[in-house]
């Protein structure tokens, strides 16, 4: 009875779950950077575009365009402020990126309040695929979300920096013997997870609500993915959102929507016992 | 051993100004400030323990502090037991949580244990809504028995139970099981090798980092007569660890004078909790920054040189 439901609202958000994710697999697979702060990213694109919508005069269209330039100039910022100087020692990352986070939620907290906000949506009305009804809104985050995927997805596949990009994935000091900046590469990676989690958090922070401690569930839900796809791997970061936001559904419809975050856990915990590299990894830890 | 008498000066001295405090200066506010800080000085030593000893980062130390206030706001109100056997008690309910979360994740290669453990409170933090009937949802456990409602007798109840802490982690950190967990940290592989169970030994500093911060809870649960799903809250999680790397990462004693320090100026200044938690982040931030030598470089032998087992009469490792 609830299995078209299901499979709507699962799809709808894994197409989100895999954006928000993209960037998190990209920085640990290219730069080897594991950011805490990804989710914050997420956040920071929902209060943006929330900002810009209802304080300015701005349209939405604008606003969430806005979010993803921000968030994009924010990524930069991040590396070559915070996370450059320690790069050589991952726990420092760890601590850097975790104290980002942590100064972003407080932030955004103190100048809109701890309880969060609700964007408007932008569009409104709804619709009903397979007979389940759903808001527009959630629809259009999806279609967004893939087309965003998709165009890093072919910037990475068939330009010449993306290829730069896979080249330091690979092997990073073989890259850089053959001319490759690094830091260059790390700051793209950097940007475009910035705007791809920002985007996420602009299209579906409509929808969700969204607080200034939303970034540890957006953390916590692409590691899942990332964990689950591999690191480094696009096609398995797109196939493990869907798993897990299928199975976050799954759990919502059947038990409680207040174990979902379970799921990632579970996820995480099973994919690191039973297949260590991911459903489609390559890179070896 | 001139570093030894230089510690154990400065122990002593602070423990006897702390234990005269109240004679000296009977505020109720300064003895709650002090109350509270006590109480987060032994999260922030017993984080350390963990942490400062093994080098595995646990980003949700919140998950225990949150266990032990619940389990002791669960038998106070359901099998009232008193607080003075429901803070030991918890304790022991904080032990059991740790070895479920810890049995199949401490053998998680690099970053994966760290990051499991942020989802370890959010996931106990959940359940104090799904279970609502039992845990009150958000209006959490209230009208525990206290101790007493003498601001100086729980200055004083917290002030004993962080330095018994403080010593038994100490003697701890400094008998063999100190340098077993040291000899994981500074190389697991070899650690190994000599035939060790890492994994074990991984699992023993982190229910006994359990064992403490689950009592600490439980203190802090039948103090405000209330514990709530804030005691779970990530910012707990994270203040330890800003209050550790301040006062120096696996000394034992550094987290303690971090957690003073912290505690004592910022809620003196009576900021609220988000600039508190800022200036956290702020911290931890530049800190983090300005020791390129590493936070983890200044890891290695703080505790080797202090030899506190010879204070205590314990054997040296190896004989």
């Amino acid at each position: 009875m609830v299995l078209p439901e299901i499979l709507v609202f699962g799809g709808l958000l894994g197409a989100v779950y895999a954006l928000l994710s993209l960037g998190f697999s990209l920085s640990y697979g290219v730069a080897r950077i594991l950011n805490l702060a990804h989710g914050s990213f997420y956040m920071i694109g929902g209060y943006i575009y929330y900002v810009f919508l209802t304080l300015s005069g701005i349209n939405s269209f604008e606003s969430l365009v806005l979010a993803v330039v921000l968030t994009f100039l924010l990524g930069i910022a991040l590396y070559l402020g915070l996370i450059r100087p320690v790069r050589t020692a991952p726990v420092r990352v760890l601590l850097i990126t975790l104290s980002a986070a942590i100064v972003a939620q407080e932030v955004v907290s103190l100048a809109f309040g701890d309880r969060g906000v609700g964007a408007p949506f932008i569009i409104g009305g709804i619709s009903s695929p397979l007979g389940v009804v759903v808001e527009n809104q959630r629809i259009l985050a999806a279609v967004v979300s893939l087309t965003m995927f998709l165009g890093v997805w072919l910037l990475i596949r068939i330009t010449k920096l993306g290829r730069a990009v896979r080249a330091v994935a690979q092997d990073a000091e073989a890259a850089s013997l053959m001319g490759i900046n690094d830091t260059r590469i790390s700051l793209v990676t950097l940007g475009l997870s910035g705007a791809t989690a920002g985007l996420a958090g602009a299209l579906l922070g409509p929808l969700t609500g969204i607080s200034p401690d939303a970034w540890l569930n957006a953390t916590v839900v692409a590691f899942a993915v990332v964990i689950l796809g591999g690191l480094g791997s696009i096609p398995g970061t797109f196939l493990a959102a869907f798993l897990v936001s299928y199975s976050q559904i799954v759990v919502a419809f059947e038990i409680a929507s207040s174990y979902e975050i379970i799921v990632p856990l579970a996820v995480i915990a099973v994919a690191v016992l039973v297949r260590p590299k991911g459903l489609l990894g390559k890179v070896e830890e | 051993m001139p570093r030894l008498s230089r510690f154990l000066g400065l122990g002593i001295v602070l423990a006897l100004t702390l234990a005269l405090l109240p004679v000296v200066y009977s505020n109720d506010f300064a003895l709650t400030i002090m109350t509270f800080a006590n109480t987060l000085a032994i999260v922030a030593a017993s984080w350390d323990f963990f942490t400062g000893l093994t080098g595995r980062f646990n980003f949700g130390q919140a998950l225990f502090f949150g266990v032990g206030g619940y389990a002791a706001g669960f038998m106070n109100l359901n099998l009232k037991y008193g607080p003075m056997l429901t803070i030991p008690l918890a304790g022991a309910v904080a032990v059991i949580i740790g070895v479920a979360f810890g049995y199949p994740t401490l053998r998680l290669k690099g970053p994966y244990f760290a990051l499991a453990t942020l989802i370890f409170p959010l996931i106990a933090g959940d359940l104090t809504f799904s279970l609502s009937s039992v845990f009150g949802g958000e209006h959490g456990l209230y009208g525990l028995t206290s101790i007493s409602d003498s601001y100086v007798v729980q200055y004083y109840g917290s002030l004993i139970l962080m330095l018994a802490t403080v010593f038994v982690l100490i003697y701890l950190a400094s008998s063999r099981l100190g340098l077993a967990l040291e000899s994981i940290r500074d190389d697991e592989k070899a650690a190994s090798a000599t035939g060790m169970n890492v994994t074990k030994y991984k699992l023993i500093a982190y229910i006994i980092s359990a064992f403490f911060t689950g009592m600490a809870g439980a203190y802090q649960a039948q103090l405000f007569k209330f514990v709530g799903p804030d005691t779970f809250s990530s910012n707990i999680s994270f203040e330890v660890i800003a209050m550790t790397i301040v006062g120096g990462i696996a000394t034992i004693v550094g987290p303690v004078l971090g957690a003073y320090l912290l505690v004592v100026v910022l809620d003196g200044l009576g900021v609220s909790s988000d600039i508190s938690v800022l200036t956290y982040g702020v911290l931890l931030m530049v800190i983090v920054l300005a020791f390129p030598g590493g936070l983890l470089g200044r890891l290695k032998s703080n505790l080797r040189g202090m030899r506190i087992r010879r204070l205590v009469g314990g054997k040296r490792p190896g004989t």
